[in-house]
């Protein structure tokens, strides 16, 4: 989402900064779609999601006086997102740990032919099935690309668990892929 | 165990899931709109312009209560005053006086001990008005005096006499006019503070010490300043504008257009030494964008990482390219300076100033933008902590210009040059700019 250089939408912003909720009301459409979209990696469930977003979008309220049209928006909204997201996940602090062994993790070779078939709604669907600290955790290294140390600083957590806590959730995501497999094999051997 | 293909989908799938816009996210949204703060009494440059208001407010309270205004109409009437009849004790002569005109006329006369006031001759003087009443003092003193203290260059010289003369007839027929004006008894404390009165008796005594002998036996003393030396205080708002010129650093980006300098706004107090120089101190706020639009080589990451600028706290895990950095600074200034002033013409004035700028960085963010071809999206920031810096040497070249007895106005053009960088940067500024302000004085001439 590279926005900047809509004329549009930089007169929607400029509006929103001298608080028309004519324009806040566009921007909030505009956005809403891409930043739901960052929430929902984020959160459990959709109603998780949804006060996520709250959160962000009345924080880029508040501050939108201090965006810079040099900077990409869709950039700017994303990092306010994610860093309501971590402060959401932070404020509730629900850890959840599972012990798992994760010393038989092995990428499977059909993987990527699985997860390529598969529906973003359906992928979204099994992150938001794993435990909060795997799923921030995963979140954060895989689509935010932020590096073990970023993670554990953002979270107060150790560079160790951050690792941990990722292979982790790529063991549960594969159990789920694997099922996904294994189910969708058995509907073929039914026919 | 690093990024894989796999991870790349998972990526990839789930930044495509984009939820379309419903009318009910916006309805659960928009109440919590209601909620937002007034964010500008939380700006510095609220609290500078409260604080500005406040002290103006002050300020015109102390000087236009009742009280003040007696003491400035008594200022306003002894310069403008035509003369002044003296009704001494009913067992005294009614006595006319030679007029004092002005300032100036009093600081000519011989210094007056002001234990020799008689109050019980102020007592009696009827329908004088307060500056006149101290005018006054002076008459009954010199009467007292004058027989046996007349300045020895008066007498000697003929052509003074004749002139002195003169003059006396002249402000007898001023007397006779104004004659009708004076009655009515009141008493001098009612209508001068003792403030004025002990500013009076100090003005005296300084004209005493530079009366004009030299000049009035033929010979100029020009290394004797024309008017006695004058303590004021002067207080007031302004406002700076400042541009980087080291080259480096740009308080814009192409993309964005004008930004033709930063602007700070501030209040500034000056202590008045005297007609040459005064000692000035000041707060300014503001917050600062500035960029630093970097290289081809540097967005490539070619550059060694030792070589990196303005990276607080970053280590060689650096691994993409940048297009430009943004520094966004919260800050105020605390300029201290020492002013010589050199009156042109009338009101108008030239000043030359040079000081220091102690510095408080109140908050310092790095914003760090990728270039557009860039797979990483968004940027990354690094803030720097709150510190106290002794941040540049600053000189200025203006003029100053006397709008009334109570207010000036000055415009300086200045050059800040850093003493070191500023916060988390390892550029050390270079500002050009101008700055405007406006002054109140608590104790004008």
């Amino acid at each position: 989402m590279n926005l900047h250089e809509s004329k549009e939408l930089r007169n929607i912003i400029e509006k929103c900064c001298l608080k028309d909720s004519r324009a806040q009301y566009e921007l909030f459409r505009y956005c809403y779609p891409f930043a739901m979209g960052v929430c929902s990696r984020f959160a459990g469930c959709p109603e998780e999601a949804n006060e996520v977003l709250n959160e962000g979008f009345l924080k880029v309220f508040i501050h939108i006086n201090k965006y810079s049209f040099d900077l990409s928006f869709g950039g700017w909204i994303r990092k306010i997102m994610v860093n309501t997201a971590i402060d959401h996940y932070r404020k509730r602090k629900i850890y959840k740990e599972e012990q798992l062994d994760i010393s038989h993790y092995k990428e499977m070779a059909d993987t990527e032919v699985i997860l390529s078939g598969l529906h973003s709604e359906d992928i979204l669907h099994m992150v938001q099935k794993l435990p909060p600290s795997y799923r921030i955790v995963f979140t954060l290294y895989v689509v935010e690309e932020f590096t073990h140390k970023e993670i554990a600083e953002k979270l107060g957590i150790t560079e160790g668990t951050s690792k941990s806590n990722l292979a982790k959730a790529r063991l549960k995501l594969q159990k789920e892929l694997n099922s996904i497999e294994t189910s969708s094999d058995s509907n073929y051997g039914q026919k | 165990m690093g990024k894989s293909n796999i991870d790349r989908l998972y990526k990839e799938k789930l930044e495509a899931y984009a939820p379309g816009f419903t009318e009910a996210a916006w309805e659960g949204f928009a109440p919590k709109l209601k909620t937002i703060p007034n964010q500008f009494w939380k700006n510095w440059n609220g609290y500078i312009l409260g604080g500005t208001v406040l002290g103006l407010v002050s300020v015109l309270v102390y000087f236009f209560h009742p009280n003040s205004i007696a003491d400035e109409n008594s200022t306003s009437l002894v310069e403008n005053a035509a003369s002044v009849e003296v009704l001494l004790d009913s067992n005294r002569l009614y006595e006319k006086q030679p007029l004092i005109t002005g300032p100036e006329t009093l600081h000519r006369e011989p210094a007056v001990d002001s234990g020799s006031l008689s109050e019980n001759t102020f007592s009696q003087i009827q329908g004088v008005n307060p500056k006149q009443s101290i005018v006054f003092q002076l008459d009954v003193d010199k009467t007292t005096t004058s027989s046996h203290s007349l300045p020895e260059q008066v007498a000697e010289s003929p052509a003074t006499l004749l002139k002195v003369k003169e003059e006396k007839k002249q402000s007898d027929r001023n007397v006779l006019n104004a004659n009708t004006k004076m009655r009515g008894i009141t008493n001098w404390r009612d209508t001068i503070s003792e403030r004025e009165m002990m500013r009076y008796l100090f003005s005296m005594e300084e004209s005493a010490s530079t009366s004009r002998d030299n000049s009035i036996s033929g010979f100029g003393d020009s290394y004797k300043m024309d008017k006695p030396l004058h303590l004021d205080l002067a207080f007031g708002p302004m406002i700076k504008w400042l541009r980087p010129v080291d080259g480096f650093s740009k308080n814009e980006l192409e993309i964005l257009g004008s930004n033709p300098a930063w602007r700070f706004m501030g209040l500034n107090i000056s202590l008045v030494l005297n007609q040459k120089f005064s000692i000035g101190a000041g707060v300014i706020s503001g917050k600062t964008t500035n960029y630093h639009q970097l290289p081809e080589a540097y967005r490539s990451y070619t550059y060694p990482p030792g070589y990196y600028q303005h990276f607080p706290g970053w280590d060689d895990d650096f691994m993409f390219g940048l297009d430009h950095i943004r520094i966004v600074t919260d800050q105020l200034f605390f300029p201290v300076d020492v002013k010589y002033t050199q009156k042109i013409y009338r009101g108008l004035g030239l000043n030359f100033k040079a000081g220091i700028v102690p510095h408080y960085i109140r908050k310092q963010e790095f914003y760090y933008t990728p270039p557009i071809y860039s797979s990483r999206s968004g940027y990354l920031t690094a803030t720097q902590p709150k510190a106290w810096q002794l941040s540049y040497v600053q000189s200025g070249l203006g003029i100053n210009y006397q709008i009334s007895r109570r207010f000036s106005t000055y415009l300086d053009g200045e050059y800040w040059h850093a003493i070191q960088p500023i916060g988390g940067e390892q550029n050390r500024y270079r500002l050009m700019g101008l700055t405007f302000g406006v002054n109140f004085h608590f104790l004008p001439e």
